[in-house]
């Protein structure tokens, strides 16, 4: 951008706030239509079990009930993120494989019909031995959960780059340690829900909270034998999504086919418990990483071995096993590396990918360097800087990194807590500790393509804005309006926006995997400026100037200085009308990467666009008597590429710290009894972090000013999601002397770590 | 079953309206307020009393109206989000919200301004670790509640007629 | 979540609530608050036909009362209510630790009763859960059946725990129960009204209710306190706790009592382990001793049931009584 702008890097009030705290925005359990049905679902109490029959005789004739379905019904229509993983029916036929496992759904006039319809299916099943860890599942003879996966083994990632084992051999000190961590959840505020609405023109309408309608649709399509434009999700307010909104669930199927099989509107709003074991869950890590540095701490060569909990399905495997390894490879330079991930499958609910997707292999690197850093009598804040990734770099797997700020995040970051005054120098049982992570900004993932966007101007000025982006509650809707008024000097007042809606917007990748403001907020700024050159054309005749003269600003466009003979927008709208050239805005923009790369077979070339980079450091003090653990302060800094709105930025720094860093390592994990059931799917018992909880935060927003990035954005929050956890452990681990490998920093854990260098130092 | 229970009547004012309804015992305020009166600012996040989401005022006080039966509200005021704007425009709660970012997905905000108006009613001039212990009865999963924490803070002051700091 | 149907009455006094529960007898349950029944209602474990409302009862159920060394508290006093009064928090210190940790502010305002404290049924994570969750799996105890999910084969009754945390810190104090029926007042310890049966922890009558609740503050200096183990700040049930009240005569124990919460179907109140600190100097050596004592004897009562790692749990006994009784000392020596 060669002018400065106007909009752009202001605090402007998101443009979806007033509706949200009026109470008046629609999420999509709010959606009430004529003759609407409400839907209910029966689920396995079984974690592995053949179904032998289901009788729905008694919950057909209960009045009110208007439809049922089980798996005979839908010829076992199978879903899965790619061809290769399809493996789950999105009504089991004849087999469940985890407590909560979708068996039956019912339609009937009333939730409360519904639910009583359910009681009154008679399912047989034949229970089938489970397996509940991965261990047991791996083992030769175990219950096989799929056919051709031996030993369950879902996907294996094998990467190997540079001589790993000359790395070892040349390197000063060599480490390897093993990182654990068991499931962690989304607990987005609200429930997952769809509505359906079959209409008269043989489409059918949808509302779910989703992060990617397209894709939503394209599944649905597929699943339903339906063309695809007659497949249409709705634009619907979102409570939330942090990786547990994208992937295609049996919920939307079962009400889809329910609304077509009663030609009525369905509703299916699922419990809180639903919404934990039947949409999607962290993953369940054990991490070994072996590394290998030089004196001065330079690492020379890294192999990891991961495996992952995957639960029944593959949902989105390949990805999920690939995930952790690739920002970690983004964030330190590495020379050498082998990985080796497997995603197992086990009874379980499904894992998905989630906001801190890989606590335990995160948070092990760096802990590991701090602990070879203080080996090597190193400050882990040089080690860091030392291994931090640079501009221009190459990743190993081949990706170029076209913008880096990673050493300002961690300088910037570490100065504002008084790193130097405070590493090494604290009291007992008091520590500091610093996390570095990288996400890909830009990330097609193999399965989406890029976003386009349109504008349309109306003859009073006021433009309206078309695009595929969703709002999970991020403030996408904002972005989007921002950047198209930034450009076409329009008040944001001035703008609608139509977004998420697959009838009305072409086609978008999606709100998830860090890719909106890049991919969208770039489509929606290419379509700006074709606005903008087309209203300057008209404009430059009326105003006998040259094109490249004018500026758009309060609505009108003039010569650059001359704003009191300019011509107001709608005016120029008018003519353009009349002289038969009406102005409307296209654009479109995909991510440059190298689209021969693919998951398992070939993990080389350009992952994605571009990359954010982002540094944590906490501050905490540990009781030794019980092993709780108080976080003093957090000091945030990501290199976000621009800071579009300040104000929308630091939300997502605080967001992400409460997710990952206070919640995820501090206190949230799903805990299993032994056959395996959630013992913890709601609130009450799912330690989702409170506002007592928070620490002091202080914001340290970095622009790297990306090149290709809307106004050099790249995107906000999810470096700092993961490296907030990681700072954590680095501090917890600081202040207690001794490692802690096992996560999340539950008290017993803590304790356990106490305890363990305790009886360490009396042996020696 | 529910045929032997006989529907009660239920007189009350929502939002500073009359509303009189049969229900049936077992119906939660949250119900009536959701699916009779469409007040759907009124969100179930978890229906067990723990995200606070479907936090009103009955009677001034805050409460969870997924573990409130309707028939205990007979009789009394209750105000939904929904009632929280006047013909003036927005309360000085739901603007000081908007204006520090306060708001993400939006799915708490109706729970967290009842619970904010609430404490403000209360005590003028919370510190922040008032407003912290007030709010933490409700479970916002976007902001990491700084942002709320600090809107809270600004529409204390500005209720006293101050400037927020 | 649906609540099943039910039937409502909401009787004007306490005379017409009793005569009203004596005519039902067990179909009909108190409603207070509702944030302990209701959940529990919803998820089909608490046998509801028909609820007696008491909010008409407020004006005669709520207040605190200092008189005479005692301290009285009215069933329907809120949380927040009994926790603020400016005596009981300048006496009782613990008392208000304890309500003020209860559930969250907003709660103890309005809904959060002291009675319903006291009242609320134990808790487990096999137990407070849906139907559809807990189908598959063979009915326990507590639900009429054979098993305790958490306490294994070997387990022959229901080991759901008592998470109250007015009602550990009370029981501490060694206060009673203001119980009323039909047939008039009764006073129960609270020693009596827990069984300790997971199975029914209340030894209520089906015709009675707790009306309030009173202790007697004693001569001696008394210093309360209550420590409680949670993941969180608010919100949460303990994971463990401890209340000790402990007076003091000339720098002397003259009488102590410790209580633990989620330990057990009752507030367990640990006799022998703080038994030798009577008569003696409560030194950091002596009540080091009685907390590693009582870690002993509260040790085989736990299982693996509320949401935290057994063995931290039982290691946790012997500090949370220790910072407890360290606190009630300070507290009855005059400190904060």
């Amino acid at each position: 951008m060669s002018k400065q702008e106007w909009l752009i890097g202001t605090r402007m009030p998101r443009v979806d706030s007033e509706p949200k705290v009026r109470g008046e925005v629609q999420f999509t359990a709010d959606i009430k239509l004529p003759r609407m049905l409400h839907a209910k679902v029966l689920r396995s109490p079984y974690p592995h079990a053949r179904i032998k029959s289901i009788d729905t005789t008694a919950a057909a004739a209960l009045p009110g009930v208007k439809a049922i379905m089980t798996g005979q019904d839908t010829a076992g229509v199978k879903w899965g993120v790619f061809r290769y993983t399809r493996d789950q029916q999105l009504l089991p036929v004849d087999r469940v494989r985890y407590v909560g496992e979708e068996v039956a759904a019912v339609a009937a006039v009333s939730p409360e019909i519904a639910a009583q319809a359910l009681e009154l299916i008679e399912v047989k099943y034949e229970p089938l031995p489970a397996v509940s860890d991965i261990w047991e599942s791996m083992a030769d003879g175990a219950p096989q959960l799929h056919d051709d996966h031996p030993n369950n083994i879902n996907v294996h990632v094998a990467i190997e780059v540079g001589d790993v084992e000359e790395g070892f051999a040349k390197a000063h000190l060599v480490r390897e340690d093993v990182f654990t961590a068991p499931e962690d959840s989304y607990f987005m505020t609200e429930p997952y829900a769809v509505v359906a609405n079959p209409r008269p023109d043989g489409s059918l309408e949808l509302w779910m909270p989703n992060a990617a309608p397209h894709q939503k649709a394209k599944a649905l399509s597929n699943a339903l034998v339906m063309p695809l434009n007659k497949v249409i999700v709705r634009k619907v307010a979102i409570g939330g999504a942090f990786g547990g909104r994208s992937d295609v669930f049996p919920a939307e199927f079962i009400t889809a086919f329910l609304a077509l099989k009663t030609r009525r509107p369905v509703k299916l709003v699922y419990t809180r418990e639903e919404n934990s074991v039947a949409t999607r869950q962290g993953h369940a890590l054990f991490t070994t990483i072996k590394t290998g540095v030089d004196a001065e701490g330079r690492v020379l060569a890294r192999d990891i071995t991961c495996y992952m909990d995957g639960g029944a399905y593959s949902s989105t495997g390949p990805i999920a096993t690939s995930v952790p390894f690739l920002c970690m490879e983004q964030t330190y330079r590495l020379p050498a590396v082998r990985y080796n991930g497997y995603r197992v499958y086990t009874n379980k609910p499904i894992g998905g990918m989630i906001r801190i997707h890989g606590r335990a292999f995160a948070g092990g690197v760096d802990l590991q360097l701090d602990m070879m850093a203080q080996e090597l009598g190193l400050d882990p804040l040089q080690v860091r800087l030392r291994n931090a990734r640079q501009p221009g770099d190459t990743t190993p797997t081949g990706s170029y990194v076209q913008s880096c700020a990673l050493s300002q995040c961690i300088q910037q970051a570490a100065e504002a807590a008084g790193w130097a005054d405070k590493y090494g120098k604290l009291p007992p049982y008091h520590g500091i500790g610093l996390g570095t992570n990288s996400v890909q900004t830009g990330f097609p993932l193999g399965i989406r393509g890029g976003s386009q966007a349109m504008i349309k101007f109306n003859e009073d000025g006021g433009a309206t804005v078309m695009s595929g982006v969703v709002d999970n509650g991020q403030g996408n809707d904002n972005m989007l309006v921002q950047i198209a008024a930034e450009v076409l000097g329009l008040d944001p007042g001035h703008i609608q926006l139509i977004s998420a809606d697959t009838e009305a917007t072409a086609n978008d990748p999606g709100a998830y995997s860090m890719i909106a403001t890049f991919a969208g907020g770039n489509a929606v700024l290419a379509a700006a400026e074709d606005a903008r050159r087309q209203i300057f054309e008209v404009a430059a005749e009326a105003l006998e100037a040259h094109v490249d003269d004018l500026v758009a600003q309060d609505s009108k466009v003039f010569v650059a200085g001359a704003p009191d003979k300019g011509l107001p927008v709608g005016k120029v709208i008018r003519m353009a009308l009349i002289q038969g050239r009406p102005v409307i805005g296209t654009g479109s923009f995909t991510p440059k990467v190298d689209h021969r790369r693919e998951w398992l077979s070939n993990p080389a070339g350009q992952l994605s666009e571009t990359f954010s980079f982002g540094a944590s450091v906490a501050e905490v003090r540990v009781d030794p008597e019980t092993g709780m653990v108080e976080l003093l302060g957090l000091w945030l800094a990501q290199d976000c590429g621009r800071a579009l709105n300040p104000m929308v930025v630091e939300g997502q720094f605080e967001g992400g710290a409460a997710m990952g860093g206070v919640g995820g390592m501090l206190r949230e994990e799903h805990r299993w009894s032994d056959t395996p059931r959630c013992l913890n799917p709601t609130f009450l018992e799912y330690k989702v972090p409170l506002a007592c909880d928070m620490p002091p935060i202080e914001n340290i927003i970095v622009e790297s000013m990306d090149p290709t990035g809307p106004f050099g954005a790249k995107e906000a929050g999810m470096s700092i999601a993961m490296s907030a956890a990681q700072a954590i452990i680095g501090a917890v681990s600081n202040a207690i002397g001794a490692p802690v490998y096992d996560y999340p920093l539950t008290p017993d854990r803590v304790l356990r770590a106490i305890r363990a260098k305790q009886d360490g130092e009396k042996q020696s | 079953m529910s045929l032997a229970i006989k529907s009660q009547g239920l007189r009350m004012t929502v939002n500073g309206e009359p509303v009189e309804l049969l229900v049936q015992p077992h119906e939660t305020l949250l119900q009536v307020l959701r699916e009779r009166l469409d007040l759907t600012g009124v969100k179930e996040g978890c229906g067990e009393g723990a995200c606070g989401a479907c936090t009103v005022l009955v009677d001034g006080l805050a409460r969870r109206a997924c573990l409130t039966l309707a028939l205990e509200a007979d009789g009394c005021s209750v105000l939904t989000v929904e009632g929280l704007a006047d013909d003036q425009g927005l309360s000085i709660e739901q603007q000081a919200f908007i204006e520090a970012g306060a708001v993400q997905c939006g799915f708490c905000t109706p729970g967290m301004l009842l619970a904010s108006h609430h404490l403000l009613e209360q005590n003028p001039r919370p510190d922040e670790a008032e407003i912290r212990r007030h709010l933490s009865g409700h479970i916002c999963r976007c902001t990491g509640y700084a942002k709320i924490v600090e809107a809270v803070s600004n529409a204390a002051a500005r209720k006293r007629g101050e400037e927020p700091s | 979540m649906q609540l099943p149907p039910m039937d409502y009455l909401a009787p004007a006094d306490l005379s017409e609530a009793l005569a009203a529960k004596a005519r039902l007898g067990d179909e009909a349950v108190w409603l207070a608050g509702g944030t302990d029944l209701l959940p529990r209602a919803k998820q089909g474990i608490a046998a509801a036909r028909t609820v007696i409302s008491l909010k008409h009862l407020a004006p005669e159920l709520s207040g605190v009362r200092v008189q005479d060394g005692r301290i009285t508290i009215g069933a329907l006093t809120t949380l927040k209510a009994a926790g603020e009064h400016p005596e009981l928090s300048r006496r009782l210190p613990g008392l208000r630790d304890a309500l003020a940790s209860i559930g969250a502010e907003t709660l103890q305002q309005s809904v959060g009763t002291v009675g319903g404290n006291l009242c609320a049924d134990t808790r487990c994570l096999y137990l407070n859960q849906s139907p559809a969750w807990r189908a598959g799996l063979a009915p326990c105890f507590k639900l009429g059946g054979e098993v305790c999910h958490p306490g294994g084969a070997s387990a022959d009754r229901c080991r759901s725990v008592c998470q109250s945390d007015g009602a550990v810190m009370l029981m501490a104090l060694q206060a009673e129960a203001q119980v009323a029926s039909p047939q008039g007042q009764r006073t129960v310890a609270l020693d009596e009204l827990y069984t300790g049966k997971g199975e029914t922890p209340l030894a209520l009558q089906a015709d009675e209710l707790l009306t309030g609740v009173s202790l007697e503050l004693g001569d001696d200096p008394l210093g309360t306190a209550y420590h409680k183990l949670a993941l969180r700040g608010a919100l949460d049930y303990p994971l463990l706790s401890a209340a000790a009240a402990l007076w003091l005569r000339d720098g002397v124990v003259s009488r102590v009592r410790v209580a633990l919460g989620a330990v057990y179907a009752a507030p367990l109140v640990l006799i022998d382990a703080v038994a030798p600190l009577v008569g003696q100097e409560p030194t950091p050596e002596r009540l080091a001793q009685a907390a590693r004592k009582a870690g002993g004897h509260a040790e085989p009562f736990l299982v693996d049931n509320v949401g935290a790692d057994l063995q931290w749990r039982k290691d946790m006994v012997r500090v949370v009584v220790a910072r407890a009784l360290e606190q009630a000392v300070q507290r009855a020596k005059g400190g904060a």
